[in-house]
């Protein structure tokens, strides 16, 4: 299992590697110029290129890339050409809002999704499971920012309950944010509880743990939602690989000062070390987290960790040579 | 009163199956009786209702769509379709056990071979707790030819015969009045067959269980069952023991008689087999009066029509009803043809 990892661990360099390849080729190709951003327009054509010589940015591609990979090394992403300062320190500011909105929400769309989702598949066709799943359908077609909108409206201006924006009044400024992006992810969570729940629940093996005389609890449980758990936790990963990156709609709506945003207005205003940066971190995390969900399913599913681990196969056969001789 | 002498009696037993616009009549109006500590065969091919009924004695059958409209399923003295789910949930796997078909699909892939056969025991057996539960797993392994130190093994580390052994220890483990075996060796090759086989028959000695032996080998029945049921369409077209059933000098249902020649035979020469012409009728729309007269050789007139029959009610008392075909009754031998009952009179 451990060798496992290190395999995994060790795939990730080659892929950050090309990522970031890719996303210097990319900013390469516009053409800004931080020299002229910094030093305005009435600059002279040589001081501009002094500055912007002294950035290295004259150098061929693959000499800033190397450069640039050497810094990340070090623990260097380069400075803002907006902020002026390290683009970690940017990052790492905003970033843990975007984490806690993630966990919250996260939290919650599990929580409601694959409850109600295991409810309606064990009972299917009765009147919970329609309305479930109407209502899941209707809140994956409402797009996040409309709903935000509106529990803003219902909840803040017309009962006052909570605050309607910004991450100043503790954890009161966290439940709109939270609920909204939680809920519409509910749905997407609940419908995929539900058809692989019934997909599940209608294997040979449930039939024969009710032959056992199991009761519906342990059955749905023990049995069938064990089983169930691996696309789940596929689905579970790449959202949060997502959300980790920042919900710039919800950002933008509840004024949370995420990592959404700063990318975004980092593009706005052409601010190439922390784009490159922010995405640099991005695909790292998301990375971390498929590898997580890799060692889950491990974990759940002891067919995949016996592939994961090729040495506990071994180990049985020499058991059995040596149970018969 | 009078000790229960079978152990199971099932009574004019119908189970359809209702979907949108469509009834399937999966059984139609059977009848059959296990005793104690013997083996019954039901034998038909694939759709005749074998595994239908066996679902039934366990009450497994889908909730949404299955319907039991008349029948009884008697079982040691007790009507279990009067039984409501939590009752019947300590007979299962205690009292009535049931091997499923397919190895490769009834064990759960994500517990170990000791969680499920522990599961079973804990659920019947409450003084086997720690160190004594994990030896009976131990000693249950063993009996169905498996090393007790593979009980923390997952199902994919098993081969398909290993597996099935392991489902029969979950089926054997609280030493069950009934055992159900639904085509216990239908998914294995045929050497591996032949070991599981032996190893049941030895199992069932030992326990003094009856038997259901759900299959469609007549091969499996001859050496391992004491009464044979021939199930055709939903239906029991012939029913005694082995010796009624195999002897060819007495009377056979036409499709039992099918089902004998469709069986290769070393001592006689011949290019090809003889199969049954035809296909087993849809069960959701099924022939008026015999089931079997579409295909039979030997159909006449009076097979097309359904007939009148003598039965009795539940409380012994004689009336007519209308059956497919009548059932004519010599011993322990009952057929449900029209070729064998005397004309113009009720069988």
């Amino acid at each position: 299992m451990i060798r496992f990892i290190i395999k995994r661990l060790l795939t990730i360099i080659p892929m950050m590697l090309v990522i970031i390849f890719i996303v210097f080729a990319l900013v390469s190709m516009s053409k800004v110029d931080p020299g002229r951003m910094k030093l305005g327009a009435d600059a002279s054509e040589e001081d501009v290129y002094a500055y912007n010589e002294s950035l290295g940015l004259h150098d061929p591609l693959i000499v800033r890339y190397g450069k640039y990979v050497v810094g990340i090394l070090k623990g260097d992403f380069g400075v803002s050409y907006y902020y002026n300062e390290p683009v970690m320190d940017i990052i790492m500011g905003r970033w843990p809002y975007t984490i806690k909105l993630t966990l919250l929400s996260m939290a919650i769309a599990l929580a409601a999704g694959i409850s109600l989702g295991v409810l309606s598949a064990v009972k299917q066709y009765s009147i919970l499971d329609r309305i479930a799943t109407v209502a899941s359908m209707l809140l994956s077609a409402v797009p996040t920012f409309c709903m935000a909108a509106l529990l803003v409206l219902t909840f803040s201006y017309k009962f006052g309950l909570v605050p309607a924006s910004g991450v100043t009044n503790g954890w009161k400024s966290w439940i709109l944010p939270a609920i909204t992006l939680g809920i519409s992810y509910s749905a997407q969570f609940l419908r995929f509880t539900r058809s692989t729940m019934l997909d599940t629940t209608r294997q040979d093996y449930i039939r024969t743990a009710r032959a056992k005389g199991v009761a519906e609890r342990t059955m749905v449980w023990r049995h069938a939602f064990r089983n169930a758990l691996l696309p789940l936790i596929t689905i579970s990963g790449t959202t949060m690989g997502a959300l980790l990156g920042g919900a710039v709609a919800m950002e933008k709506v509840f004024v949370i000062p995420g990592l959404g945003t700063l990318v975004q207005d980092a593009l706005n205003r052409n601010d190439v070390p922390l784009v490159i940066g922010a995405i640099t971190l991005m695909a790292f995390t998301f990375m971390m987290i498929m590898l997580v969900v890799d060692l889950l399913y491990a974990a759940v599913d002891p067919r995949i960790r016996a592939k994961y681990s090729g040495g506990k196969v071994r180990k049985t056969a020499k058991k059995e040579t040596a149970h018969n001789g | 009163m009078e000790k229960q002498q079978n152990l199971l009696e099932i009574k004019h037993l119908t189970i359809q199956y209702v979907t949108e616009g469509e009834v399937v009549h999966a059984v139609n109006d059977i009848s059959l009786t296990i005793p104690k500590g013997k083996t019954l065969g039901l034998v038909g091919e694939t759709g005749a209702g074998k595994t239908t009924t066996a679902l039934s004695i366990l009450q497994l059958l889908p909730k949404f769509t299955a319907r039991i409209p008349t029948g009884e399923i008697w079982f040691d003295g007790e009507n279990l379709l009067e039984k409501n789910e939590a009752r019947m949930r300590k007979i299962r796997g205690g009292r009535i056990s049931m091997i499923f078909q397919d190895p490769m699909t009834s064990l759960n892939p994500v517990l170990t071979v000791r969680d499920q056969i522990a599961e079973v025991l804990k659920l019947h057996r409450h003084d086997l707790k720690g160190e004594a539960l994990d030896q009976e797993i131990g000693r249950l392994l063993e009996m169905v030819g498996i090393p007790a130190f593979r009980m923390s093994d997952y199902p994919h580390q098993f081969s398909g015969g290993m597996k099935q052994r392991v489902v029969i220890a979950i089926a054997i483990a609280c030493s069950p009045e009934l055992l159900i075996a639904d085509e216990p060796t239908t998914a294995l090759d045929v050497t591996i067959q032949a070991q599981v086989l032996n190893m049941m028959r030895r199992l069932r000695r030992e326990l003094g269980s009856s038997m259901l032996m759900i299959t469609h080998d007549l091969g499996v029945v001859a050496n391992i069952c004491d009464y044979v049921a021939i199930m055709y369409a939903g239906e029991i077209v012939e029913y005694g023991t082995v010796e009624d059933i195999f002897d060819p000098e007495r009377k056979h249902h036409p499709y039992t008689e099918g089902l004998f020649r469709s069986i290769p035979n070393i001592y006689v020469e011949s290019h090809r087999l003889q199969p049954i012409d035809g296909l087993m009728p849809e069960p959701t729309n099924l022939p008026q009066g015999c089931m079997f007269h579409p295909r039979c050789p030997h159909c006449m007139e009076r097979c097309t029509v359904p007939c009148k029959t003598a039965a009795t009610d539940g409380d012994g008392k004689a009336q007519i009803v209308e059956a497919s075909a009548p059932t004519v009754v010599e011993g322990t031998h009952s057929i449900k043809c029209h070729l064998f009952a005397k004309e113009g009179e009720p069988a």
